[in-house]
């Protein structure tokens, strides 16, 4: 199978990276230095080129390296993106994408092109966290599992952004009302739909991790949506909330609410998995979604894992690069001592000093 | 510094897509053109207003009310294409296949800008079709969220109207306004319209 294989990265004016040039191994890349020299801003930077977005949630100005006006973030692809080559720029100004040279139309195609995974220590909010992070989960795994996620998040969040200021607005107009509950309930549909997919081809991977991993027994994911089933459940629902979501002011019900669940045991890894446990299961749900997205992409997703060694034990570390040996995809590791990498051959070892980027 | 060419530099940045350097320019150029030119251009922007009309039967807006569109009695008045402004109406026009009449909205439900059903000529419309002999209505108004809420919004309006409710196919590309969509992609989206629901 094809991977998303960046050959070579470009950085200038990213965060505390003033300017470096790396050309990365297409299998294992050990990044390692002391706190705070910029390891994981480098991550950042390579995750942005697949999903625009950051892994911090960071805005857009705080990228910027202090100082500086602009920033420019650019990666070559090869293997199956062939040569493909992706820009970045942004600044007070805004942000301005270049795929090849020419200004970029974003769409969902995009994403699904270059797949990427992050696991970092903060990853632990998907179980610990609220239902908020769990969708943050599913959404940022299906807006590169499937080519219209995008596009029918935004009309979703459109449709519902329009129907709350119709619910906040006295008198209430039913008309305007009318007119955007079909909208919410075909687009709800949708994202209910592909989450479910998504879900569906993720459970017997995270199963067969968990087992591997913990030998925890019987562990269980799935999707709980707010409302089962397809427009029509939607449309009656929403239909049958009126006049508490006027009473309130906003949408109760609909996938916005929805929430996926991990059980341990038979019970809710959330409520009742100790620490060990939660942290197999974040792991365990990570490589499912690599394994998701290597299925509906059609390639190997470019791995990136932020410090994941010292969050982990001797046995779960065991078992991730194991599981990593196998995989066939480019992998980014940070770490603070390179030796505690236990990776033999098809490695590159950068070595990161206040910005700056060594290769041994 | 004012004087009479800062003036209408000034009032000429106000257009969308002039800036402050385009209108300058403009003004410069206009002083070397003789003054017929310019007596023209100032009378017509000054008549501008009292001249336009908006159609009370379609909301167009022409030197006329009814527009020449409604005027036409060659076009097929049994077939009503709605649109959301004007400059889609001629895009339609100017692709060329259509002979039908319209009805303008001049604008898409947007709760989020204010813009509410009264806002919109559907009772308008909804008139019309009750008391004339109409047999189908085209929703043309873009495919994006606000469009597919005012198509609804139009179909609510209609019910029991006796009319057939059609709308354009989505050889369009999604979201975007009709005005920026070629004409032949335009004929087609006509063409292949499919039966609301
Ligand atoms: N916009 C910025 N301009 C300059 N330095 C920044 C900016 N954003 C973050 N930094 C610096 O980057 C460093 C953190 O880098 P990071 O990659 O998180 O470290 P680590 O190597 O521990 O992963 C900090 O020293 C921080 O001050
Ligand atoms: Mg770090
Ligand atoms: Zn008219």
């Amino acid at each position: 199978m094809g991977r998303v294989q960046l050959d070579e990265l470009f950085l200038v004016e990213f965060r505390n990276i003033h300017r470096v040039t790396i050309e990365p191994s297409p299998r294992f890349n050990i990044v390692s230095g002391r706190n705070g020299t910029g390891k994981t801003n480098l991550l950042e930077a390579i995750y942005l080129l697949g999903s625009m977005r950051s892994f911090r949630q960071s805005r857009r100005v705080d990228m910027v390296r202090r100082g500086a006006k602009e920033t420019s973030i650019r990666g070559r692809f090869g293997n199956v993106c062939a040569g493909m080559v992706c820009e970045i720029k942004m600044g007070n100004e805004g942000r301005q994408v270049k795929i090849d040279g020419k200004r970029a139309h974003l769409d969902g195609r995009y994403f699904h092109s270059l797949p990427m995974v992050i696991f970092h220590p903060g990853n632990l909010t998907i179980v610990q966290g609220g239902p908020d992070a769990r969708r943050r989960f599913l959404d940022r795994a299906l807006f590169q599992a499937e080519i219209s996620y995008q596009e029918a998040y935004r009309s979703y969040g459109k449709a519902i952004a329009s129907r709350n200021r119709i619910l906040k607005t006295r008198p209430l107009d039913k008309r305007a009302l009318d007119s955007f509950d079909e909208q919410l309930a075909s687009h709800g549909a949708r994202i209910v739909m592909m989450r479910e997919r998504l879900v569906i081809s993720m459970t017997p991977l995270f199963e067969e991790a968990m087992e591997r991993i913990g030998g925890e027994g019987q562990s269980r994911m799935a999707y709980r949506p707010k409302i089962e089933g397809g427009f029509d459940k939607i449309m009656s629902a929403l239909r049958g909330a009126v006049e508490k979501d006027t009473a309130m002011g906003y949408t109760t019900a609909g996938p916005h609410a929805d929430d996926l669940v991990f059980e341990v045991n038979g019970l809710d890894a959330r409520k009742f998995a100790s620490q060990g446990q939660q942290r197999t299961v974040v792991l365990a749900a990570k490589i499912a979604e690599i394994g998701s997205l290597e299925k509906s992409t059609g390639r190997t997703p470019l791995l990136l894992l932020d410090d994941v060694s010292s969050e982990l034990d001797r046995d779960r570390n065991r078992h991730l690069f194991g599981f990593l040996a196998g995989l066939g995809g480019q992998v980014f590791i940070t770490t603070t001592h390179h030796d505690h990498i236990p990776i033999e051959g098809d490695r590159v070892d950068f070595f990161v000093e206040n910005g700056s980027i060594e290769v041994n | 510094m004012a004087g009479a060419i800062q003036d209408l530099a000034e009032l000429l940045a106000r257009l969308p897509g002039v800036g402050r350097r385009t209108a300058t320019r403009l003004v410069f150029h206009m002083l070397k053109t003789n003054s017929d030119y310019t007596n023209a251009l100032g009378s017509s922007i000054a008549t501008l207003h009292e001249k336009i009309r908006r159609c009370s039967t379609c909301a167009n807006i022409s030197d006329s009310d009814p527009c020449p569109i409604c005027d036409d009695a060659t076009r097929d008045a049994r077939l009503i294409c709605v649109v959301e402004s004007v400059p889609d109406l001629w895009a339609i026009e100017s692709s060329g296949s259509y002979r039908g009449r319209f009805h303008v909205l001049h604008g898409l439900l947007k709760p989020l800008d204010g813009v509410g059903p009264d806002d919109l000529n559907v009772d308008l419309l909804s008139d019309r079709v009750r008391n004339s002999e109409v047999e189908e209505v085209i929703v043309a108004t873009r495919q994006s969220v606000e469009g597919e809420a005012t198509a609804l919004l139009i179909k609510h309006s209609l019910t029991g109207a006796g009319v057939h409710l059609t709308r354009i196919a989505s050889g369009v590309p999604h979201g975007s306004e009709l005005e920026y969509t070629d004409s032949r992609t335009l004929d087609r989206a006509i063409d292949d319209r499919r039966e609301m629901k």
